[in-house]
């Protein structure tokens, strides 16, 4: 491990809708690890993107229930997803697409909540990660007619992965850290003491004395939560968290749910999962294992599986 | 055809067989499928200036979860302020 003083480059900007934050251990080589992970989210915005019409999500959301042969990158996102919504049994489900779009969310994020027009919701079951139709080995895809995919649950978290594995290369080792609107990947070495990462509601968030933060020496966190990304329709305040269950924005104890996981997406699905299983989710979490830390409604917190008090606690 | 145990047994023994070679077939094209959706991203775009900055972090207690593949990643508490990043919802 290096020296807890060792100089780390650092890059902030914006990707994907989101913040965006590279470290790396090679300060001298952060400028290619950037380079790098700009490339793993342009790619990604171009595959993957509910908001653009290029994008070749929206080509197989067009194609009418007929199959379609899908890029590498969407094979491997569409096979994410779908892995993740085997894993949680339906809690997150890439069929939402057409539930959030009614609930208006139908473009950027910065365009939705200059909108105030009233909506009429209806609570429905959405169609259900059963009827896509997936092989990954031949990369083809068929998505029913009328069924819109949705990958904004796994997709961002991929593409975390997928950049701290980019930057990681670019930097010919040592450890990279990649922080994708609070989706955070790691790849490589970790510093001495680990990567030490405050976890809060809002991943725009100030660090700051007095927030707990964990530290990692590998592996990922994720944190979903229902207090950022809300807009309002008429009077109803609504989120980006669908409940495959009704189709609308999830109704749940928690407001907010963090994890630590191997991967990005794996954390990712956990943390989204326990926002929609809503009482369900301690118990859920739990079984599997999974390091989890629970905020309800009121702030009160629930440490599962292991996730460690904060320093001041103990 | 009599279905005698030893008939069986053999019958249970190919059928064995036969699920690992498609099983060793299939993560064999997975682990290509990895490679060649590694190998597509295409060239980078924009770079941003770098600053430095230093990390510091002390540990009190410890926790490890078990993954999905059986991989474990641990967790252990920090000093708050020092954090280098910020998982929340975005």
């Amino acid at each position: 491990m290096r020296s807890v003083t060792a100089e780390l480059g650092l890059s902030d900007g914006r990707a994907l809708g989101t913040g965006l934050r590279l470290i790396t251990t090679r300060a001298e080589a952060i400028d290619r690890c950037r380079a790098a992970v700009d490339a793993v989210l342009a790619s990604i915005d171009l595959t993957c993107s509910r908001f653009r019409d290029d994008s070749e999500l929206q080509a197989v959301n067009r194609a009418e229930g007929r199959e379609v042969t899908v890029s590498p990158l969407l094979n491997q996102a569409v096979e994410r997803a779908l892995w993740a919504a085997r894993w949680t049994e339906g809690a997150v489900d890439p069929t939402v697409g057409t539930a959030i779009r009614l609930a208006g969310y139908d473009r950027d994020f910065a365009d939705v909540a200059s909108i105030d027009a009233p909506l009429l919701l209806v609570a429905r079951r959405v169609p259900g990660w059963h009827v896509v139709q997936h092989s990954a080995s031949s990369r083809k895809l068929r998505v029913g007619a009328g069924v819109e995919l949705d990958l904004g649950a796994t997709a961002k978290a991929l593409a975390s992965d997928l950049a701290a594995a980019a930057a990681l290369e670019a930097a010919g080792g040592g450890g990279v850290l990649v922080s994708l609107g609070g989706d955070i990947a790691t790849a490589g070495e970790a510093p001495e003491g680990g990567w030490a990462i405050q976890v809060s509601d809002d991943s725009e968030a100030p660090i700051a004395a007095g927030e707990e933060t964990i530290a990692i020496t590998r592996g990922a966190v994720a944190t979903s939560s229902t207090t950022v990304r809300r807009w309002t329709r008429g009077s109803i305040e609504l989120h980006h968290i669908i409940d495959p269950r009704t189709g609308l924005p999830a109704q749940s104890p928690w407001r907010t749910a963090s994890v630590v996981a191997r991967t990005c997406v794996e954390a990712n699905a956990a943390s989204t999962a326990a926002i929609v299983l809503g009482d369900a989710a301690a118990d859920w979490l739990a079984e599997r294992g999974i390091t989890a830390r629970l905020v309800d409604g009121q702030g009160e917190i629930r440490r599962i599986g292991g996730w460690p008090e904060p320093e001041n606690a103990a | 055809m009599r279905f005698t145990p030893q008939r069986r047994d053999a019958a249970m023994r190919r059928l064995h067989h036969m699920t690992a070679s498609i099983l060793g077939v299939s993560f064999a094209a997975a682990a290509v499928f990895g490679v060649v959706a590694h190998a597509v991203i295409p060239g980078g775009t924009t770079t941003l200036s770098s600053a430095a900055t230093n990390s510091g972090s002390a540990s009190t207690s410890t926790s490890t979860t078990t993954s999905t593949s059986g991989t474990s990643t641990a967790a252990k508490s920090a000093s708050s302020g020092s954090a280098v990043a910020v998982s929340g919802g975005s």
